[in-house]
C-alpha cells in the first residue's frame, strides 16, 4: 500500500495560519498519519476523539510555528504529545501498550512513507550514549507514554530513581538539540 | 534557571503536570520554554520510525469540517470617530510609547526563549517493506536460530506449536504460532515477555501485546520490545487484560521458549 505523495512544503503551517483552505487539507493529509499513530499509542480506544482535539490545537497554534526553532514534524508531534499527555492525566487512563497492528500492513507488503526529522537523528545519537537504565526509562516515558509510576512498577525501580533518570536523560537530549552539537564530531579528540 | 522549574519542565514533557504544578511552573518562569517538550518529542520520533497508519477517511473529513467551522468570518471593524477638539490623547500616546520603550529595554536583559539550533531539512525516506515471513527468513539467513515453543497446559495452548527467532544485535525477532487459540481482544490479549539475564527476573521486558485473529492460529508476529534486551534467556507469552499489563501476575502462561541459562 503506497501512501499518496504529498509535496513537502516548509511553510505548510504558516499557510494554515494564514487561513488557506487547501493548507488545512494538505496538513491533514501530511500529518494525519503521524498524529493518528501517536494517538493510537497514547489514547488507545479514544484515539478518534483525541485526534480531533489535537487538530483543533494545531489550527490554533499554527501561527506560533517558527521554522528556526523546530521542524514542522517536531512541532506537530510536540503539540500532539502535549494534548495526549494532558488528556491522559484528565481521563486517568492507563496508556495501552503498543500492539502489533503493524503486522497486517507488513504482511500485505508494499512500502510506507516514513518522515524523519533532524531532531530525531540528533536524539537517537544522544540516546545511544546514555547509560542503559537511563535510556530504558526515557524510552518508556517518551516513546511508550508510560507514567513514571508505571515505569517504576515495570522495571522494579524506586519512583525517585525513575524521575531522576528521566530528567537527566531528557536534559542531555535537550542540551544537544539546543547546541546542535554533532556528537560524532564531539567524540573525536 | 530555577532547578525546580527545570524539574517541572521535564515532568511536563514526559508525564504531564497536575493543575497545582502547572500553577507553580507559571510562577517560576517568565516565558513558556518548550525546549524540553521538543526534546521529548525528538526522542519519541527517533524511536518511532515505524509504519504510520493512515488516518481513517471519515475522521479526516470530520477534522476538515471542524477546521472550516473554526474559520468564522472576520468581525466587521467599526471605525472610531475621532473627536475634533484638542485632547490629552497625544500626550498619553507619547507616554505609552515611552513606557513601551523602557519595558523593551528591561525585557532585552531578561532570559529569552531558547532558540534551538537550525536543523537539517527533513528527508523523505522510501522504505521497502517485505512481508513478515520474508523478514523472518532474512533473519534466519543471517544466522539467527529459531527456538521451539513449549506449550503449557493452559486451555489456549492445547494445540499450540511454533517457534521464536531473535537477533539480539538487531533487536529484532519473530514469533510463529500454529494452533494458538483465537482471542477476543475486548476480553483478553496475548502479551510477550522477554526475560533478560541482565535484569531482575521479576521484571522481564515487555515485548508487546498481540492478537490471534485466525481460527487456525497460524500467524507470524513481529517482536517489538519496548526497551533494549541485553541478555535474553527466556521468551514467555501470557494471557492478559486488553492492552496488556505493566507487571504480569503470570496466572496464565501459554508458551515459553528457553534460549540459554
Amino acid at each position: 500500500m503506497n501512501a499518496t505523495a504529498i509535496p513537502v512544503s516548509p511553510l505548510l503551517l504558516q499557510r494554515v495560519a494564514r487561513g488557506e483552505a487547501d493548507a488545512v487539507r494538505d496538513c491533514i493529509r501530511r500529518f494525519g498519519p503521524l498524529v493518528w499513530s501517536l494517538a493510537r499509542r497514547f489514547a488507545g480506544p479514544d484515539a478518534e476523539d483525541a485526534v480531533q482535539e489535537v487538530f483543533v490545537d494545531l489550527w490554533r497554534s499554527a501561527e506560533r510555528y517558527d521554522p528556526n526553532v523546530a521542524s514542522e514534524v517536531a512541532f506537530v508531534s510536540m503539540i500532539t504529545r502535549r494534548r495526549l499527555i494532558d488528556r491522559r492525566r484528565r481521563v486517568d487512563r492507563r496508556p495501552r501498550t503498543q500492539d502489533l497492528d503493524e503486522a497486517p500492513t507488513a504482511i500485505h507488503g508494499g512500502s510506507e512513507r516514513v518522515e524523519a526529522c533532524g531532531e530525531a537523528v540528533l536524539a537517537a545519537k544522544v540516546l545511544a550514549q546514555l547509560r542503559p537504565e537511563q535510556r530504558d526509562v526515557l524510552v518508556l516515558a517518551a516513546c511508550h507514554g508510560m507514567s513514571h509510576q508505571e515505569i517504576a512498577d515495570s522495571l522494579g525501580l524506586p519512583l525517585g530513581t525513575v524521575k531522576a533518570h528521566a530528567r537527566r536523560g531528557l536534559m542531555r537530549v535537550r542540551e544537544m538539540l539546543v547546541s546542535g552539537v554533532d556528537l560524532a564530531q564531539e567524540a573525536q579528540p | 534557571m530555577n532547578p525546580r522549574a527545570i524539574e517541572l519542565l521535564c515532568d511536563r514533557a514526559l508525564d504531564g503536570l497536575d493543575p497545582a504544578e502547572h500553577a507553580e511552573l507559571a510562577q517560576l518562569i517568565a516565558y513558556d520554554d518548550v525546549s524540553y517538550e521538543l526534546a521529548a518529542t525528538a526522542i519519541d520520533l527517533s524511536h518511532g520510525l515505524h509504519v504510520r497508519e493512515p488516518l481513517p477517511e471519515h475522521l479526516a473529513q470530520r477534522i476538515e469540517m471542524q477546521a472550516l467551522q473554526m474559520r468564522a468570518p472576520a468581525r466587521p471593524v467599526t471605525p472610531i470617530k475621532q473627536k475634533q477638539k484638542r485632547s490629552v490623547f497625544p500626550w498619553l500616546a507619547a507616554a505609552a510609547c515611552f513606557a513601551i520603550a523602557v519595558a523593551a529595554l528591561i525585557w532585552s536583559g531578561r532570559p529569552r526563549p531558547t532558540a534551538l539550533a537550525p536543523l537539517p531539512p527533513a528527508p523523505e525516506i522510501e522504505l521497502p517493506k517485505p512481508t513478515l515471513a520474508q523478514q523472518r527468513k532474512e533473519l534466519l539467513a543471517a544466522g539467527a536460530k529459531p527456538k521451539t515453543w513449549t506449550a503449557t497446559t493452559d486451555s489456549a495452548a492445547l494445540k499450540a506449536s511454533g517457534d521464536v527467532v531473535w537477533d539480539n544485535d538487531k533487536q529484532r525477532g519473530f514469533m510463529r504460532f500454529r494452533g494458538l487459540a483465537k482471542n477476543n481482544p475486548r476480553e483478553s490479549q496475548y502479551q510477550l515477555w522477554i526475560f533478560d539475564g541482565a535484569r531482575d527476573d521479576r521484571y522481564p521486558v515487555d515485548g508487546g501485546v498481540f492478537d490471534i485473529d485466525k481460527e487456525t492460529g497460524d500467524v507470524i508476529i513481529a517482536i517489538d520490545p519496548k526497551i533494549r534486551v541485553r541478555e535474553p534467556t527466556l521468551f514467555a507469552v501470557t494471557v492478559e487484560k486488553p492492552g496488556g499489563v505493566v507487571v504480569s501476575n503470570r496466572e496464565r502462561i501459554v508458551v515459553t521458549a528457553k534460549l540459554s541459562g
